[in-house]
Order: C-alpha cells, then structure tokens, then sequence
C-alpha cells in the first residue's frame, strides 16, 4: 500500500483534485482587526442523542426495523429498475420463475473472530496470521428477511466487497439443480438527491479536523499548536488572515482527541497525586487549545473511538467537566458521533470514522472514499453495526438508514487525505471527505460553502532542506 | 420384574418414596379439611381475569409469533404494537383493545417469552 504508507511531506504535494487555497501577498488587506464571519447553524442531532439506556435488549430489533424502513424504497427502486419482475418474500419463492427478493445480507466468513474460536483450540489464531482482514476467497452471501434466509450465489454476484448488514434487492431464480438462489442483478436502496445547494455570495468555510492525539509522546504538540494559531489568526500574513482565517465560521473535531485513555482508567484510590496530574495531563492540554479555539469560533467536538466516552455508536457527547475551561464558553459544542448538522443551509453528515474503519476490515475493499460511496449507495451510515461493530440495541428504529444524500459527508481519523463526488452531476451532488489524522498528517481541511470546494492546509513542523 | 429394578436402583427408588409420600399426605390433608373454603377465594380472585379469557389470551398469544411484527423479546405487548402500527403493518386492532382494556399489572402485557428468555 504505498499510498497509505506516505508521509507528511509527500502528500504536501499537489493532490488530484483539489485546489490550492493561496493568496497573493498584497498589500491591501486592512492591518488592523479582522471580524469573523458568522453563519445560521443548525444541529440534527437529536435522533443520536440517547434518551433511555437500557442496553438489555438484543439486536433482532435494529435489524427489524432496518429491513422495514428500507423496504419500501427498495421495491419502489425494482419497480423502475425491473418492472417486469415481482417481488416475493424468501419463503414465497417459485422455482424455476425469475423475481425478485428484498432482505439483509449476511456475509458468511470463516475468518471472522467467533466469540466461540476460544473454544476450538488449533483455528482461531492461525488462520488469522498474516491477514490484515478478514475477508477470503470463500466468502458466501446470505440473504434473510422476516420469514427465512436463502444462500446467494452466481457469478454477477462478488461476496468481497458486500458487508454483513446491507439490505439490498436481488434478482434471480432458485432451482432445484442450483443450491441457493442464482443471483442475475443486485439493487441498493440509494439515496433522494441532495437538495440544491443554496445560493451564497461569499466564501465561506468550515474546517476540519481528527486525530489530534494529544498526550502522544511521540506526537508533534507544535503542529496543533499552529493550527489553533493559523484558525484564530494569530499566523499568517494580514491577506491570509481576512481573507481566510476570517471567513472560517466553524470548526468541526471528527473525533480522537486522545492518544489514549488508559492512564485514565487506572484504579484512582491508590493513585499519588503525581500520577493523577500526569494521567490528566493530556486532558488538560486538550482543554487549554479547545479553550483558545472556543474563544475564537464555534467548535463541535465529536467523541472518537478512544475517547472518554460511551463505546458504542452513537457515542454521546463528551461530558463537559473533562473541560472545564472550554465548556464554559457558548461557542464550545460537545455532540454526538455521527454528527449531522446544517451550515447556512449546507447539510453535512459525518461520523469519526469507525464505520468506514470497520466495512475495510470485512471486505476486499482498500479504498476509504470508495467505502463512503458505497455506505451511500446502501443508504447506511454504519451497515456492520451492531453485527462487528457495537451499535446501541435501539428498539423501535434505526436511526442509521438515511433517507435524502447530504451535501457534505466526512469521515474522520483516516489514514489518508481523500476527496471525492457522490451522485449525479450538476447541483445534487453529495462532497466526500476523508479527514485524515492529524498526528500523522498535519493537515486541516478547509470546506468552502459556496462551491463545496476543498482546500486540505498542510502544516509541518520539521523542515527537510 | 418391577421388585428386580428398583432393587437395581435403590436410589430413585427412595428417592421417588420420599417425594411421594408427603405430596399424597398432603393432598389428603387438603382434601379432608380444606374443601370448600379454598374454592370461593380461588375464583373471586380469578374474577378479573376472567374478562380476558383463553380466547384472548390465545390471540395475544398468536400475535407475539406472528413474525411480520417483527421479535417480540424484550418489548412489552403494546410497544410491539405500536411499533408495528409506525412501521404500516396493520397490527391486528383487536390486540389493541384487549390490551387497552386490560388493568395495567396485568402479566397480560408482557410477551410470551417474558421471564424465560
């Protein structure tokens, strides 16, 4: 994987679709302070926001109501795509007659870690050397509703880059000689088009960023330290300073704020209070750059997998008292992973990155901007949730299956910087963006409003002359 | 034959002695003594349930394993039915109206599999 394995410097160079943000050095900016553009914000949040917590039920449910609230889209989708074809359920049938069949797929995995491999002594770990996934050439496809499930086979279909959990629409025939249901076509729930993007005079932008890992011994404090001096305009020439750092209304923080939670979680009664100062170290560091920002411009904070918070999606937000210097600014926003949110009428949907992370871990697929496309296409912000990773065991809906495409959907804490379209041409168009992390990276994302142009800002703290 | 087994298995046998007696014993106590006055608080406790009887409790029953409303584990009777009800299922109404008419503590409420799985 060369691409994944480049560093910093190297992907400072030009990227494939992108522009760089520069700005003549002139001298007309006006020396003297700058005002911050403001922007209408609206937050989408409250379907995430967990109400009850009663983690006793199991996940028959989540999958239930999957399946119930993607049906009717997807037969609404075969009666354009295949008119000609009925749609039955798996138990209903025909042999030897050509239709259609609506269920959840479940991809059958001998490489997929059993809660029971501790049990059968000579596989488990094995058969799992050398293998960055879990996927292999034998993977077969299940395909289950309501009434029973069936095998998929045939040659249109390719098990790889399917994940358990997907609901999708097959075509095909069963036969008595074929074992399972002969698969001709495949047929995603897909999303309603975007709505237009709204008209905006100005530019306009949104920043982001993931991965600070701050408390790393082996990070880069310096670099974090200049970003939070480039967004509050502490850095750069006066052009650059009203001409971008002014116009950024919002900074979005997709998740990993911390290297790591462990020295938190040690036992507390024994702990000297050295240790407690050097285990709360990192937070305070957090606290004292959110507090610069939050002084600034608006910041929503999403939680990330090793952050202190819940572990299961959606992750709640970060409680306030692990700042209490930021949380006491109104600026400071603590919100929940996914995060869905609207900026002068730019809708944006994004997550910290665990449901992209997890599909490439059970499917062939390498490419994260591919994932996210395909996660829109399946209309399903987390498809492997709650099968390998934890979601909330909701029992009335699930809060995951999206309905209209956003205009912007960004995915944090990746390995690398990527950007790309979704969807048909013209306004409709959904940006995607995977954020990379910072502490490997240095990058900030800078997203521009008006024209969902991209603008990733690079900054490195060791010069190579 | 039957002298040859329980000689093989002197165990159950005791076993099987000891559980009886006391059951028949106490049978018999209750036969003899207790005839009449047990009856009468029996049924006037099982007056309210009465209103609901196998019939409903039948129908209760056959929509918890009708699977097109989705599992029934974990959520009370009600809240399936709601749930079918958002989801455009068209739950049967007379479930509806028997759990509406039934006093709230009624086990009624809860699913077949309620305390069992």
């Amino acid at each position: 994987m060369p691409a994944a394995a480049r560093d910093g410097l190297e992907t400072a160079q030009p990227l494939s679709g992108v522009t760089e943000l520069t700005i003549p050095p002139d001298g007309s900016a006006a020396p003297g302070p700058q005002t911050r553009l403001a922007a209408d914000y609206e937050s989408h949040d409250d379907k995430w926001q967990l109400q009850e917590k009663d983690h006793s039920n199991q996940y028959a449910h989540i999958y239930f109501a999957r399946l119930q609230r993607m049906r009717p889209r997807l037969v609404k989708r075969c009666r354009q795509k295949w008119p000609q074809l009925k749609v039955v359920s798996i138990l209903a049938v025909p042999e030897g007659v050509e239709v259609v069949v609506i269920g959840t797929v479940y991809k059958d995995m001998k490489l997929k870690p059993s809660i029971l491999d501790e049990y059968v002594k000579d596989r488990a770990v094995g058969q799992l050397l050398g293998h960055t996934r879990f996927t292999s050439p034998d993977d077969t496809l299940i395909l289950e509703d309501e009434s029973a499930r069936m095998p998929l086979t045939g040659e249109a279909l390719q098990p790889g880059t399917f994940v358990t959990g997907v609901v999708m629409a097959v075509r095909g025939t069963a036969t008595p000689e074929t074992e399972g249901f002969h698969v001709q076509g495949v047929c995603f729930a897909g999303l309603d088009p975007a709505r237009p993007l709204p008209q905006v005079a100005e530019d306009k932008y949104v920043a982001f960023v993931s991965g600070l890992g701050v408390g790393d011994e082996g990070g880069d404090p310096l670099r974090l330290a200049l970003i939070v001096d480039y967004l509050t305009a502490q850095l750069g020439s006066a052009a650059e300073q009203s001409s971008i750092a002014s116009k950024v209304v919002r900074l979005v923080m997709a998740g990993g704020l911390m290297h790591s939670t462990d020295s938190l979680s040690q036992a507390t009664t024994h702990v000297k209070p050295r240790q407690q100062a050097a285990a709360l170290a990192p937070l305070r560091e957090t606290d004292m750059c959110l507090t610069e920002l939050a002084g600034a411009m608006h910041i929503d904070v999403m939680a990330g997998a090793a952050d202190p918070t819940n572990h299961s999606l959606p992750q709640q937000p970060l409680h306030r008292c692990l700042f209490p210097g930021a949380s006491s600014y109104p600026t400071f926003h603590r919100v929940t992973n996914p995060h869905e949110f609207t900026v002068d009428g730019v809708h944006m949907l994004g997550t910290s990155g665990q449901n992209v992370d997890d599909v490439a871990k059970y499917s062939t697929e390498d490419d994260r901007l591919q994932i996210l496309d395909s996660c829109l296409a399946w209309a399903h912000l987390v498809p492997t949730g709650p099968d390998t990773l934890t979601v909330y065991p909701f029992k009335s809906s699930d809060p995951f299956v999206m309905n209209q495409a956003p205009h912007v959907m960004f995915v944090g804490n990746q390995p690398k910087f990527q950007t790309g379209w979704y969807g048909g041409g013209g306004s409709s168009r959904t940006r995607l963006i995977c954020i990379p992390k910072l502490k490997s990276s240095g990058m900030l994302i800078l997203l521009n409003l008006r024209t969902l142009d991209v603008h990733p800002i690079h900054f490195e703290t060791h010069l190579q002359l | 034959m039957s002298q040859k087994l329980s000689s093989k298995f002197p165990q159950t046998k005791t076993s099987g002695s000891r559980q009886g007696k006391p059951s028949s014993k106490r049978q018999k106590v209750s036969n003899g003594a207790v005839p009449s006055i047990p009856t009468p608080a029996k049924t006037s406790s099982v007056q309210p349930v009465q209103l609901y009887g196998e019939e409903e409790a039948q129908c209760l029953k056959q929509f918890d394993l009708t699977s097109r409303f989705g599992p029934c584990t974990g959520m009370s009777r009600t809240e399936r039915w709601e749930r079918a009800d958002k989801m455009g299922l068209s739950p049967p109404l007379n479930v509806r109206d028997i759990l509406a008419r039934m006093e709230s503590d009624s086990d009624l409420h809860h699913n077949v599999w309620h305390d069992r799985v």
